[in-house]
């Protein structure tokens, strides 16, 4: 593969400029227990009074960052795994925590509204850029008792900016390896005057990039071309703020992206993936005596188009087909927290969410139409109580959800097939109304037996009902043939953790954690033996998603923070799983029981290793991954192999307004293989340069 | 303030502004080719007689993506499904009378944006024709790429051929047997024209070095082994085959199975599995019945 050559002239650059400007260096944050968090309680809360492992990430910290995406951020928290394998290019990134797999069981908020959709459960990452973030807060383990649906293996909480001066803002542009470039920018204004007044903030990011070709080189044909993409996003939000306790904010964040899969046959564009995110939402908050009410609204919604062309290599038969996808998401999340007295708060509220899906695959070789629809509503109530007891050394916190959900609207429509989509005869089903409820109990303790030295213990349940895609999805996929199973059931997982903090004199954080979660009724991907002739080159192995009687993981995580010079910081964390399939009632047709099988995507070991080091001459981070081997499929015949990753960044503000940097992800340039055999984009450098006001 | 949304927004509307319907075209055109030899309108054949079809089809405006030959016989067959990406399409093939009485043959192209057009043509049978005769291999042992008895058969000349042996006949070698570590393959018998991976029959004489590699299709025949026994004449044969095309290899043979099919030749025939045994140092037992 060919590689273009470093933009040295940046770094360069960066040294001819350094004695013309004076030099500001960013203040690298110390590990601080008085950090205030919003997303483990719903309302603000010090860090040092959640009996549980919460991880925030500052505006600070991402900036010095090596990152390209919203998601890369999170690479560096212990017992997250983000898999974004083509890197920019990727159509979006999986992010996965504490041992389980699959992006549904991590709900991620964006200003307090889920990003989750119902129909499939991931989040597109795309339509954030780091830019607009003030900060991350990172909830580990269920907290299903608090957020019901999604929250299996934790909540990330992604706050945007809020303007402080009248008006400020950044504008940037970038530029770096496969001809990508774009820019972005970020202005807002706080015209607030005794309390009272407007508020405002616009964004965008723009970026395109040529890409690479994603097939190694010995297993190229005449199809493999580059990859490519281009995309943007746009955001809007407007806040008023009545008095001193009251304020409403109105945003609204679209995104659109194109980005080519690599393959080309006849079609001008190949096969490629466009997505249009939209989201609207309104946020209340006001205090009224002893009680924060919190109100939001959202509507989200996404229109995924996705062409697939190919040509059998064996039988050279031409395929092309679209798939049209439209879904949505509509809610109202009403919470409220009463500070019943000093050493008790009580937190409560209502959850409504309804989702919606319509998805069409049309196919342009042959004559099938396969369309499929169903609705997911939700309602949920909550109600939790902290209480502070020995001089506030003891916080005792309980808490409980009930959760409603129900499935209706389910069909599937499958008009003139061919062998081409595994279909016999055409047919239209609607599938049978579903309801389910759960309970979601919530107890932990936290002792602080000195000041930041702390133990905690909880025992907490998250609950996840089944996603529409799984529900009234069959047609092709990745891995072979999918089959809807309208009889899919909700999983539970039941979590036991124990965790401590010590810090020492400021300057050194150590926080370990043991956690033992037991899955039930786990929603698995299953492959059910069959396979289907849909006159591709070799049969399309038939999966379904099923309920796991038993799922169990082992895990603990460390994190080590180190200040060693008020601009030196060290940072490590590793994270180890154990997830396996205790018990498996399989179906009768079944071919394979999958007990004592490992989870797949689960890497068993994670490794970050971080130093932070700002000067005044260049602010550097340089950050290490390691990601242990994962298997590929159920049946654990196929390991992925282990991989490593060294990135770099350099910035360098000059005076109060101009800044650049220049990041280097895997600056060894190691290529791996990813779950689909495609190769990872190697070494990718950007530049970026920016104007602050 | 306004330059610069205009510098970021702008950009971004313009490059996504692809729309992605398709403008109001008319339907393709398709019409029977009417040069001499190629039948165009509803005609008489006797069975089994050749005739050739002509089709050409095209759509100045948006590419065909489907081509579509549908047989009504005593049932609806689909003969071709093809895909494609073109501006236009020039189709011709000789075809066989089969043993329905009427065959409504009906020739679809349909395109880009889904608009169709078709045409069609009516067979008959001409009914003072009789079936014709049949050759009867009550028992055929043929064993598999490790077997040094030989694993490739001729039809016309009724005998099995080691490798080298078959290498040398090439010209009349019709099926070969096989046995695949694949699940989903295993006994396989197969045309010399199949895509076999190189490491099953190796060496100078190995499928690659083949001039000529002849191409049997087979089809899984729904018919009992009392039918297969019972046919005297090629009716059942013809029948089984039917006239869409089958598949390169008949896969995962065991005792019982019967598959149609028809050679380089256009001869149609059945194949009733006897028996099994062993994997790649095994043998297999069949029955055989082709047309004369």
């Amino acid at each position: 593969m060919k590689r273009k050559k470093y933009p040295l002239f940046l770094l360069l650059w960066l040294t001819i400029l350094q004695p013309v400007f004076a030099q500001e260096t960013a203040s690298i944050d110390t590990v601080n227990m008085d950090e205030v968090v919003v997303t483990a309680n719903r309302s603000s809360r010090l860090i040092e009074d959640i009996p549980g492992r919460i991880e925030k990430i500052e505006a600070k910290a991402i900036k010095a960052l090596p990152v390209q995406n919203v998601d890369d951020i999170l690479r560096n928290v212990a017992n997250v795994h983000v898999n974004r394998s083509w890197g920019i290019f990727s159509k979006n990134a999986s992010v996965t925590m504490r041992g389980l797999d699959g992006s549904a069981r991590v709900l991620v908020l964006l200003d307090g509204v889920p990003l989750n959709k119902s129909a499939g459960g991931s989040v597109n990452w795309h339509l954030l850029s780091t830019d607009d973030i003030a900060k991350i807060e990172i909830i580990k383990g269920p907290a299903s008792a608090l957020y019901g649906n999604n929250a299996m293996a934790g909540v990330i909480s992604i706050i945007t900016k809020e303007p402080t001066k009248k008006i400020q803002g950044e504008v940037g542009l970038f530029g770096g390896s496969y001809k990508s470039f774009g820019g972005e920018f970020n202005i807002g204004g706080n015209l607030l005057k005794d309390n009272k007044g407007l508020s405002w903030g616009i964004n965008s990011f723009y970026r395109q990039g040529d890409g690479y070709i994603l097939v190694p080189e010995e297993s190229r044909d005449s199809t493999d071309v580059k990859t490519n993409l281009k995309e943007y996003n746009i955001g809007a939000k407007l806040g008023y703020r009545f008095n001193k306790n009251q304020k409403l904010e109105v945003a609204y964040q679209t995104s659109n992206d194109i980005r080519g899969q690599g393959r080309q046959v006849y079609e001008n564009m190949g096969d490629y993936i466009s997505m249009n995110t939209h989201l609207l939402r309104a946020n209340y908050q006001g205090t009224f005596n002893k009680t924060l009410l919190n109100v939001s609204a959202f509507y989200l919604y996404e229109n995924e188009f996705k062409q697939n062309e190919s040509i059998g290599s064996n039988s050279g038969k031409y395929k092309l087909s679209d798939r049209d996808s439209y879904k949505d998401d509509i809610g109202l999340w009403i919470n409220a927290t009463t500070h019943l007295s000093d050493k008790n708060i009580l937190t409560y509220g209502l959850d409504l969410k309804r989702g919606t899906a319509d998805v069409s695959n049309t196919y342009y070789t042959s004559t099938d139409v396969l369309t499929y629809e169903g609705t997911l509503n939700f309602i949920g109530f909550f109600l939790q109580d902290e209480y502070k007891m020995l001089n506030g050394k003891l916080v005792f916190v309980a808490g409980a959800r009930m959760d409603f959900a129900s499935y209706a609207n389910g069909r599937l429509i499958v008009e003139n097939p061919t062998s081409n989509t595994g279909f016999t005869s055409p047919f239209d089903s609607v599938f049978a109304t579903s309801s389910w409820n759960s309970f979601s109990p919530k107890l932990a303790l936290k002792y602080k037996f000195a000041r930041n030295q702390s133990i905690y213990i909880s025992c907490s349940q998250g609950f996840m009902p089944p996603r529409l895609d799984d529900l009234s999805k069959s047609g092709k996929i990745r891995k072979g043939f999918k089959l809807a199973n309208p009889d899919l059931g909700p999983e539970y997982l039941t979590n036991y953790e124990l965790g401590f903090t010590f810090q020492f004199f400021k300057k050194l954080s150590v926080e370990p954690s043991a956690y033992y979660s037991l899955g039930k009724d786990f929603q698995y991907f299953v492959g059910t033996g069959d396979s289907i002739d849909t006159g591709d080159d070799v049969p399309r192995p038939i999966y379904q998603r099923q309920n796991i009687t038993k799922v169990e993981v082992l895990g603990a995580e460390i994190s080590v923070n180190f200040q060693v010079l008020p601009k030196l910081l060290l940072s490590a964390n590793y994270s180890y799983n154990h997830s396996t399939i205790k018990e498996f009632n399989k179906p009768e047709a079944y071919e394979k029981d999958l007990t004592g099988k490992y989870l797949n995507e689960v890497p068993k070991h994670m490794v970050y290793v971080g130093i932070q080091w700002d000067n005044k001459i260049i602010n550097t981070t340089v950050s290490y991954n390691y990601i242990g081997s994962q298997w590929y499929d159920e049946w654990n015949t196929t390991l992925l192999a282990a991989y490593d990753l060294i990135d770099i960044r350099f910035s360098r503000a000059f005076g109060k307004h101009f800044y650049a940097s220049l990041s280097i992800q895997n600056i060894l340039d190691k290529a791996f293989i990813d779950r689909k055999g495609y190769l990872s984009p190697g070494r990718f450098i950007t530049g970026e340069v920016k104007f602050k006001f | 303030m306004n330059k610069l949304l205009v510098l970021f927004i702008l950009p971004g509307v313009v490059l996504f502004a692809c729309n992605k319907e398709q403008p109001n075209y008319p339907p393709p055109t398709v019409r029977f080719v009417t040069d001499s030899g190629y039948i165009f309108h509803d005609t008489i054949l006797t069975l089994g007689e050749k005739f050739k079809i002509g089709i050409d089809a095209n759509n100045p405006n948006v590419n065909l993506t489907n081509f579509i030959i549908n047989i009504e016989g005593e049932e609806i067959e689909n003969y071709v499904d093809s895909g494609m990406n073109t501006a236009s399409l020039h189709y011709r093939k000789t075809l066989t009378k089969g043993i329905a009485n009427t065959e409504k043959w009906t020739f679809i192209i349909r395109d880009r944006n889904l608009k169709s057009s078709e045409i069609s043509l009516n067979i008959k049978r001409d009914t003072n024709t009789a079936y014709g005769d049949i050759i009867y291999f009550p028992s055929v042992e043929i064993g598999t790429q490790n077997q040094p008895d030989g694993s490739f058969f001729s039809l016309s000349e009724e005998a099995v051929y080691t490798l080298e042996e078959a290498f040398l006949n090439q010209d009349v070698i019709d099926l070969c047997y096989y046995y695949d570590f694949i699940d989903t393959d295993e006994h396989t018998i197969a045309s010399p024209g199949a895509s076999i991976d190189t490491s099953v029959f190796p060496g100078e004489s190995g499928l690659d070095s083949w001039i000529n590699r002849r191409t049997t299709r087979f089809k899984h025949a729904d018919i009992t082994s009392a039918e297969f026994e019972g046919s005297t004449n090629d009716s059942l044969l013809i029948v089984a085959y039917g006239q869409s095309d089958g598949k390169r290899k008949a896969k995962n043979l065991q005792s019982g199975n019967i598959f149609s099919f028809k050679n380089e030749d256009g001869k149609m025939g059945l194949f009733l599995v006897n028996s099994v045994s062993g994997t790649d140092e095994g043998t297999i037992n069949i029955s055989i019945k082709v047309q004369e």
